[in-house]
């Protein structure tokens, strides 16, 4: 064999292999969503019949709407919370270059590197102290901890891409901080920004370990809500609410592929 | 528009990067409407002097005094002070029109007002046309324009640029030197201005400073700087320098009689300790001729090389090993030009041989 | 006015800077994390040396009983393996994906980022449908005659094996389709035309110059497996535990927060000594540390 030969081969291989890897990577997840469509109550595929009665069963207990509307009420405050304070680091690390600098960006990347299972545990007995355990704002500020890296390095991300002389620039031409930051800063970052927090609304309303510890029954959220149905018994119900969230999901991610685009082709221009 | 700049002293003024001593403790004075420049090499703290002045980085020690009141401690936005940066730094997401009204909109200038001072700027700059563009939609020279009017638009006590023309093409930017200054003339503002480009610096100029490893090492006028430098650094940095070290000095009957490291003598007009200084001859003070000719200094060497340019004739002699003087003459129309290798006597006055620091 | 003498305003300090303002800024999230994050991992190191029978009684008794130290070592052996399968899947997709261009490239870049967008409790139960005794993959099995009775891959090896890869594949991804991006062609071109086969060009040449993607991914991969919790508490068996799983039995079920503090202080050293170790290297290789 030549290596001519040999190499098509050998790339007719890596193609199929990446195909096979990616369908892998995509497949298992939408193979829920015909099952929420299930006539029947258990899972079977293809489904033996189409209805949407799971759908209504889900919307007529009081558990799974409730859970969504808690994942909501505690994803929106991450979001501004974790926005707010995951770029006024970036701000302070990338911008200020001032002794300290460096450890305090390590003390803002480490919550997104440990394991969430340690936090879990090391907050609850905090919450529980200051009587937070199982409230909204216990929560809220949980997620919020590991949210603050998310927005922080794609907030730097973008503070990178241009130089420091603009603000420089404004100050001079008499504008204090806020102002800078509200006509120089802001509009050069809001994608990153607006990311960011997309990204921290996510990351919430998928969260499940420190949800299992810093949430009650009436606060819980979805995934937990899933989490807890999941052991007990895998009916299409758990479908059709993993489908709801699946929607919500990839429009989020829809947005940020647009903005993402939009991002880079003004930065072409 | 205000007719008069602000007088301005700078009183010890330093600063320090960790160990680096990016500005060493300098005392300078500019006058109010004076054009005043600082050269030097790249790193030698051109833009940490006009940082320090605007406001963004704090000096280490010392006293910025405009118009009798120190500045040091106060935030740049207070200071009301003009400053073109190196890439202009235009606001990208603002038109050109906001750009320009954008200090006047933080001084909470009332609408109207801004409209009018805009558009008097604009036509200041020439660009009235471009006021609802974005700066990312004008070309270079346009931008530049567009910097100096936002710097300027408020009457700041003065007007910092860092290297504003340097991002453009050699034309344009001998075009743009002559706006800048007419700029400044009919606005009647102090400038400082840095620039890599000594021939920039001495077509704008009413004095130059020469800034080296955060020192100012000499302050002139153009022809000051480049007739009388003081040390080896400004003879070298302004134009073409033929430096020689000395061995020792001698009185003579017209100054000083120099004994240099290559064995030769130079009879110098003035009188100097030779302790750490060397000889500096311009090129264009040496005179090149095929016989021995009657002069103050005489040396005799072979042609190494000759270039001609336009507009002049530059010739590289050999005087003694590893010891070559650079001469420049006009290039006129059918000059006689000597051979390489052909022997020659390069002379000069004994007033062109000066006597400069080493550095 | 005092505070416009300049001597006064040094002696206090007082000079405005940029970096002043900066640092003012930077500390208000610093401070909350301190409160919020700082302060409740002290807490469980404290925690861990609690309790009424000695300071040291709780890393004694994980050291010393061979339950816990199983758990440590499937932790590892899990975290290793994973990572492992990653690399081998992961190398050939990303050096593939990244010489697409154009709409071929985001197609795949989507199809990699929607599992990053998909909730791993989702993922987790998308396995747990697909694995069941009556599930897609058992079904097609038994019709392609492959075996004649439904498999268990719940409650086992396989089946954390398959749900982790397949959560961790995108993080090995990433990296390494940015590595080899960053890979110009014309090397490999060089290297043929300076007679190098193809094999010892991609040994001499690919491969070192994809080290810093390797070594990223692999770096996350095995971090983030060490911790990992949902899908091995979903798709693992009791026999074989996975140290955050155990650490969130000891405070549910068995309520013994100093012996979880402790588990938990273990994965929080050994995560924390990778992480700077990892940081360490990929700065000394010139890559730029995890912070820039
Ligand atoms: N923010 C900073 N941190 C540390 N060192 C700095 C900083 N800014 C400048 N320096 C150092 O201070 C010295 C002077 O820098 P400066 O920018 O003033 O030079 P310059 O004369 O403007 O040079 P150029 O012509 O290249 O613009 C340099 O050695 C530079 O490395
Ligand atoms: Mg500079």
């Amino acid at each position: 064999m030549t290596w001519n030969s040999s190499g098509r081969l050998a790339r007719i291989f890596i193609v199929a292999f990446t195909v096979a890897v990616l369908i892998y990577l995509i497949m298992p997840t939408f193979v829920i969503v015909p099952m929420s469509f299930s006539s029947k109550s258990y899972l079977s595929f293809p489904p033996p019949g189409w209805s949407l009665q799971w759908y209504q069963t889900m919307t007529e207990r009081h558990d799974y709407p409730q859970a969504f509307w808690n994942s909501i009420k505690i994803g929106v405050p991450v979001a501004l919370l974790s926005t707010t304070l995951g770029t006024l680091a970036a701000l302070g690390v990338v911008r200020g270059r001032f002794f300290g600098a460096r450890p305090m960006s390590a003390i803002v990347i480490a919550p997104l590197m440990l394991p969430q299972i340690i936090l879990a545990i090391g907050l609850y007995p905090i919450m529980a102290k200051f009587g937070l355990a199982g409230s909204y704002p216990g929560v809220v500020i949980g997620h919020t901890v590991i949210c603050i890296p998310l927005v922080f390095i794609t907030v730097a991300a973008s503070l990178k891409n241009y130089h420091p002389a603009y603000e420089y620039a404004a100050m001079t031409l008499g504008a204090g901080w806020w102002s800078t930051f509200w006509h120089v800063t802001f509009p050069m970052i809001r994608v990153g920004v607006i990311v960011g927090g997309i990204l921290a609304f996510t990351f919430s309303f998928d969260e499940l370990i420190i949800a299992l510890f810093l949430t009650s029954p009436e606060t819980r959220t979805l995934p937990r809500l899933l989490w807890e149905d999941l052991r007990q018994y895998v009916t299409p119900i758990i479908a059709a609410a993993t489908t709801l969230v699946l929607c919500i999901s990839f429009i989020l991610f829809g947005a940020v592929a647009l903005l993402q685009r939009r991002l880079s082709k003004a930065s072409k221009s | 528009m205000s007719g008069q700049g602000a007088k301005i002293e700078y009183v010890d003024i330093s600063k320090r990067y960790g160990a680096v001593e990016a500005l060493r403790p300098t005392s300078l004075t500019i006058e109010a409407g004076e054009f005043f420049s600082i050269i030097g090499p790249s790193g030698s703290g051109k833009t940490t002097l006009l940082g320090v002045t605007a406001g963004y980085v704090p000096p280490t020690s010392g006293q910025i005094i405009i118009d009798g009141r120190n500045v040091v401690g106060e935030p740049p936005f207070q200071r009301n002070i003009g400053m073109v940066f190196q890439n202009y730094a235009l606001f990208p997401h603002m038109t050109v029109a906001e750009n320009i009204g954008f200090p006047l909109r933080m001084r909470k200038t009332p609408r109207a007002e801004i409209a009018e001072r805009v558009k008097k700027m604009l036509a200041l700059v020439q660009l009235e046309e471009m006021a609802s563009r974005k700066p990312g939609q004008l070309s270079g020279g346009q931008q530049q324009r567009i910097a100096l009017a936002r710097a300027a638009v408020y009457d700041p006590l003065m007007l910092l640029m860092d290297e504003p023309l340097s991002a453009l093409d050699k034309n344009l930017r001998e075009a743009m030197q002559d706006e800048v200054k007419q700029f400044q003339t009919v606005l009647g503002s102090t400038v400082l201005y840095v620039t890599h480009d000594q021939a920039e610096a001495a077509a704008m100029s009413d004095r130059i400073a020469i800034m080296n490893h955060g020192r100012i090492v000499q302050i002139g006028s153009p022809r000051d700087l480049y007739e009388h430098p003081v040390a080896r650094f400004v003879a070298s940095f302004l134009g073409e320098a033929n430096i020689f070290d000395i061995e020792s000095v001698t009185p003579h009957a017209s100054g000083s009689m120099i004994a240099t490291h290559h064995g030769f003598s130079l009879v110098c007009a003035a009188s100097g300790s030779h302790d750490g200084q060397c000889v500096c001859v311009r090129p264009e003070a040496v005179a090149l001729s095929a016989s021995r000719p009657e002069h103050d200094n005489v040396l005799e060497g072979k042609v190494v090389d000759a270039t001609y340019t336009a507009g002049s004739l530059r010739y590289r002699v050999e005087l003694a090993p590893d010891c070559i003087i650079t001469q420049r003459t006009p290039s006129v129309r059918g000059i006689e030009m000597f051979d390489t290798g052909a022997t020659v006597f390069a002379s000069w006055r004994a007033e062109d041989t000066l006597l400069v620091d080493d550095d | 006015m005092t505070s416009r003498d300049p001597a006064m305003r040094q002696a206090t300090g007082r000079i405005w800077s940029p970096a002043r303002g900066y640092f003012v800024i930077l500390s208000l999230p610093v401070i909350f994390l301190a409160v919020f994050f700082i302060w409740p991992l002290a807490g469980v190191i404290l925690r861990s040396f609690g309790g009424d029978e000695g300071i040291f009684f709780q890393y004694l008794t994980v050291f010393e009983r061979d339950s816990y130290l199983k758990v440590l070592g499937y932790t590892l052996q899990v975290a290793t393996t994973v990572t492992v399968l990653c690399l081998l899947i992961a190398y050939p997709v990303a050096a593939l994906v990244a010489r697409l261009q154009g709409s071929w490239l985001q197609l795949a870049f989507a199809l990699i980022l929607v599992p990053f967008w998909t909730s791993t409790v989702i993922r987790t139960y998308a396995w747990m449908v697909l694995f069941q005794r009556k599930g897609v993959i058992n079904d097609a099995l038994l019709n392609f005659g492959v075996i004649d009775a439904p498999l268990r891959f719940m409650h086992n090896n396989i089946g954390v094996h398959i749900g982790m890869v397949h959560i961790m594949l995108p993080f090995m991804l990433l990296p390494l389709i940015s590595a080899f991006r960053n890979i110009d062609p014309s090397y490999m071109r060089a290297a043929g035309v300076l007679g190098a086969n193809p094999i010892r060009a991609f040994w001499h040449v690919y491969l070192p110059l994809s080290m810093p993607g390797v070594s990223a991914g692999v770096a996350l991969v095995f971090i983030t497996s060490l911790g990992f919790f949902i899908t091995p508490a979903l798709l693992g068996g009791a026999k074989n535990m996975m140290l955050a799983v155990l650490i969130e039995q000891q405070v549910t079920i068995t309520v013994n927060w100093e012996l979880a503090s402790a588990l938990a202080s273990i994965l929080l050293i050994v995560t924390a000594c990778l992480y700077v170790v990892y940081d360490r290297v990929s700065r000394r290789a010139g890559g730029g540390g995890v912070l820039d």
